[in-house]
């Protein structure tokens, strides 16, 4: 058996390992891993390092809380009682919506409502377009609004009507605003290849607020643009030995998020992904080393696909995500017990 | 309590199933007790994710309160501790996201998440040096690995109970513990050869 052959078929048994050294192992698990140990090196050098590790740490526990927390505790419980009793019980009704049988029933018909919200207020045709929506309707006169809301009455049948004709757009290019002008340093869009590496310059990526996706890429493109980075990603780059933070995240966020170029991505997607690949990206990207360990958290890698993105496109994927992961955190608070 | 080769307790203290019930019939008293039973337990599990002392605190709070209005909803399918797990998971979860989308993610700002069960003066440079290195190993573990590693071992909660807690499957937190032994036999190798 080669020695990758017989690594793999010893995983099972260092689960196993790892279980006998904690001293969790049920007795039927512990009977075979013992039959299994006497005849195999590996396993049995396994155990003795995880009994090793183990008692390393045996001088330690969790950190503790400080004192002050249990009066902050029940400051806040006391609170919460003077505000009222605990809920009711929920009615049989209301326990069966919550069943777990009907929790992707509930979910759809979340992500329905959401769509449906997000699409009559904003991506419906002849809506105010996500960027400039809110300054528009700051601006509105009261007459203006009145004769908004009047047209508005006129419009919507017909447009109910148009929308059961018509296919619903691809979201992302429902979303997409009209082209901004080139902020500084950054390359026109008419040359422009979709996927640029660029940083966020005002307030970063995430004081940002709206509009939309492209995907494609053009390395020829990419070079010429000599946008500045952040502190972090020069580190990163620079412990990896990579020239350029493009290429490393071409090699490693692109991939992972390759839904993305298709225009399906919601926030469940995001989750969805990086669970899938987290281990394996960090893995392969990091090895032990702390400082890129560190970086490449979740949102790191989020981020790390932000520089690959226009300051604009940045802003639309994290409005997105914004309000799929409020729509989602609502969904949650209610369907979570 | 029994013990075993990682010399760790194999049980933990837990609620009697009739205080739960009290509390669900809206023994202020019932609940003050699950509080104090749990509650530097879930600040433990609370730091292991958000890494931040403040935040754990916050999450703790949160998590409490979440409990406390929902209390009457906890239909006893799991045990009390799985279910005020699973929440304060959540809610460290969220806290989280909340911190990706406001961008207030600091990396520096990282509390140890172990400390010295008994700091005794003669050993507290050793333990100091070997605590800080056990803390990295565990601070570096990908996030699902770190929270299984917690439940399990600090914990000594069940792959089932952990799988119940994390929303995944039995399969999913075995392998994640798995890869958390292997990457912190290989972060704490000077120490254990």
């Amino acid at each position: 058996m080669g020695k990758e052959k017989e690594k793999s078929a010893c995983r099972k048994w260092q689960i196993l390992v790892g279980e006998r050294a904690l001293g969790t192992i049920n007795e039927r698990d512990r009977a075979s891993l013992e039959r299994h140990l006497a005849g195999c090196r590996r396993c049995r050098q396994a155990l003795a390092g995880t009994e090793r590790m183990y008692r390393l740490m045996e001088g330690f526990e969790l950190a503790k809380a400080e004192p002050l927390l249990a009066a902050r505790v029940e400051r806040a419980l006391r609170g919460e009682a003077a505000a009222g009793k605990p809920e009711k019980a929920a009615s049989p009704l209301w326990r069966w919506l919550r069943a777990p049988a009907f929790a992707p029933v509930a979910a759809a018909v979340s992500a329905a409502i959401v769509v449906g919200v997000l699409y009559f207020n904003v991506w419906a045709p002849g809506a105010p377009r996500p960027a400039e929506a809110p300054a528009a309707r700051k601006a509105a006169p009261p007459a203006q609004k009145e004769d908004r809301a009047a047209a508005e009455e006129t419009r919507a049948p017909v447009r109910e009507e148009r929308r059961a004709r018509e296919p619903v757009p691809p979201l992302a290019e429902a979303a997409t605003p009209p082209e901004p002008a080139p902020l500084p340093g950054e390359v026109p869009a008419a040359g422009r290849a979709a996927i640029t590496p660029k940083v966020a310059k005002e307030g970063g990526v995430f004081a940002a607020d709206a509009v939309t996706l492209t995907a494609a890429s053009d390395e020829a493109e990419k070079k010429k643009v000599a946008a500045p980075r952040p502190e972090h990603a020069a580190v990163r780059r620079s412990a990896r030995g990579v020239k350029t933070a493009a290429d490393e995240t071409a090699a490693f966020a692109r991939p992972a998020f390759g839904k993305l170029e298709d225009k399906e991505l919601t926030a469940a997607d995001v989750e969805a992904l990086m669970d899938a690949r987290f281990e394996a990206e960090v893995e392969r990207l990091t090895g032990d080393d702390a400082a890129l360990v560190e970086y490449v958290t979740p949102n790191g890698l989020l981020m790390a696909y932000f520089y690959e993105l226009t300051l604009e496109e940045q802003r639309t994927l994290l409005s997105r995500l914004r309000r799929e992961a409020e729509a989602a955190s609502a969904a949650e608070t209610l369907f979570s017990y | 309590m029994a013990s075993n080769t990682s010399g760790k307790e194999t049980t933990k203290k837990v609620v009697a199933p009739e205080v739960v019930r009290r509390a669900r019939d809206g023994d202020a008293d019932a609940f003050g007790i699950i509080v104090e039973t749990y509650r530097d337990r879930l600040f433990g599990l609370a730091l292991g994710i958000v890494r931040n002392r403040a935040a754990a605190e916050d999450v703790v709070q949160e998590a409490f309160v979440k409990a406390y209005r929902n209390l009457n909803r906890f239909r006893g399918d799991s045990s009390v501790y799985t279910w005020l797990y699973r929440i304060a998971v959540n809610t460290a979860h969220n806290h989280l996201r909340r911190e990706r989308r406001t961008g207030k993610v600091d990396f520096e700002e990282v509390a140890p998440v172990i400390a010295a069960k008994d700091p005794n003066p003669a050993d507290r440079a050793a333990d100091s040096e070997l605590g800080e290195a056990i803390d990295g190993a565990i601070q570096r573990l990908p996030r699902r690995q770190r929270e299984v590693f917690i439940l399990h071992y600090f914990e000594r909660m069940t792959h089932r109970e952990i799988a119940e807690v994390l929303g995944v499957t039995e399969g999913a937190v075995k392998a994640s513990f798995f890869h958390a032994i292997q990457k912190l036999k290989g972060a704490l190798q000077a120490y254990v050869t």
